[in-house]
């Protein structure tokens, strides 16, 4: 009988032995049962398999979802880090250098000098300063050299003969100006120094920012004027 | 599921399927470890609660790993999409039995199933005897049988051939190994009568 049975679930019998079989199953019980039970006994055998792979398993699903918490744990951390570090990169205020600080003090503050006129010399440091705002600043310097000349306390001179050189890009005139208007004793605001080390930094000179520094650290040290700048400028070194 | 470890090719995870023994095993658990996530998709997707969707999983996996044990695997996709597929094909048919209340437990191969070589006015009989017959008794009596023939069963239960067990067990042919597996039933039927 399971010869039978088994060759008509494999499709082996002819059509008479088929037609047999199908009849057989409604007047024989016992040969049913049989195919029932041939039926019953592959279905569980899969499904016990099933249940036993499965069994098996599970654990390395459960270790499977430590390490995707893990995973994600990692990545998460690692996500937070990159954002940080572009938070910071974008964020963050750009470093400016002594060189840059100096130059764009220079850009922002010297022009403003060339406005104002507070000297007994007044006629002549404004013809001057006239004179350097038509861009002759060779014969702006003459007045200023002479109004010096003839009064070595006249800081305005300096001052702005210093600015002059700057504005012309005679840097070294520049520093003369300055260098002498910074060791003028009895002012009450001298800016000689601070402006000097300005000028040396603009010339971005390796001797030249050493001097620079010196020239910042006197002005903090003996409280003149640019003091705050210098202050800030040497924090940036 | 390793934090860190070798991706496998598919020729790599076929070739190890195919090895037989423990180091079958280590790729089989490759395999089932590869596409978890698609549990997660089905609870998400198909609204599989989470004990459907793992059972359909590991369902998955097997039948791909007795596929490519069979040959039927022809590599004309990646083992992936060839696993996503039978997955979502797995998923659908639960969706359809839970809606048409078929079956509230997941079943791999359901009776109906089996009963379509069988014609439609012949099937209420087998039908009827399996709901009258207690099975509750089958796990133990195959369990009764020898261990060759559990192990015969089993693969005959997977698809395999005479042919095929006849070589496994080294039988002289397919009609040696047909009528052995045929005596096993033999056995468990009067295992039934006995009871």
């Amino acid at each position: 009988m399971w010869e039978t049975i088994d060759n008509y679930f494999q499709g082996k019998l002819g059509i008479t032995e088929k037609e047999a079989f199908k009849a057989r199953l409604e007047l024989d019980k016992n040969f049913a049962e049989e195919v029932a039970l041939y039926l019953q006994t592959k279905t569980h055998l899969q499904e016990e398999k099933l249940r036993q792979r499965h069994a098996e398993w599970l654990p390395n699903r459960q270790r499977g979802k430590k390490v995707v918490i893990y995973q994600r744990v990692v990545v998460g951390i690692a996500a937070s880090l990159v954002l940080i570090m572009f938070g910071w990169l974008f964020l963050k205020k750009p470093e400016l250098t002594p060189e840059q600080m100096a130059t764009e003090y220079i850009e922002q503050n010297f022009d403003k000098q060339m406005g104002v006129s507070m000297s007994d010399n007044a006629d002549s440091l404004a013809i001057g300063k006239q004179l350097a705002i038509e861009g002759k600043v060779n014969e702006a310097l003459k007045i200023f050299d002479e109004l010096i000349k003839n009064d070595s306390t006249n800081f305005q001179a300096k001052k702005i003969a210093g600015i002059v050189s700057v504005k012309a890009k005679y840097y070294d005139k520049a520093i003369k100006y300055f260098d002498v208007l910074g060791k003028q004793q009895g002012l009450q605001s001298n800016a000689g120094y601070f402006y000097e080390a300005l000028v040396l930094l603009k010339t971005n000179l390796p001797n030249n920012k050493i001097v620079a520094k010196n020239l910042l650290e006197t002005v903090v040290k003996q409280n003149l004027e640019g003091k705050p700048e210098a202050e800030r400028i040497l924090e940036y070194w | 599921m390793p934090f860190f470890r070798k991706t496998l090719t598919d020729s790599e995870l076929i070739d190890g399927i195919l090895t037989g023994g423990q180091q079958q095993r280590y790729y089989e658990n490759y395999l089932y470890d590869q596409y978890l996530y698609l549990i997660r998709d089905a609870v998400r997707k198909h609204q599989l609660d989470d004990e459907d969707a793992s059972i359909v999983y590991s369902d998955t996996i097997l039948t791909s790993i007795e596929n490519i044990q069979r040959g039927r695997f022809e590599g004309r996709s990646t083992i992936k999409t060839y696993i996503h597929q039978i997955f979502s094909n797995k998923c659908v048919d639960v969706i359809r039995k839970k809606t048409t209340k078929h079956s509230l437990d997941y079943q791999r191969v359901s009776l109906q199933d089996l009963l379509m070589p069988i014609p439609d006015n012949k099937r209420s009989i087998l039908v009827d005897i399996i709901k009258q017959q207690d099975y509750s008794q089958l796990n133990n009596f195959i369990k009764r049988l020898g261990e060759r023939c559990q192990e015969i069963l089993k693969q005959w239960s997977e698809g395999f051939t005479d042919e095929e067990i006849a070589k496994e067990y080294q039988y002289t042919s397919a009609g040696v190994a047909q009528t052995t597996r045929l005596r096993c039933l033999e056995k468990l039927r009067e295992f039934y009568k006995a009871k």
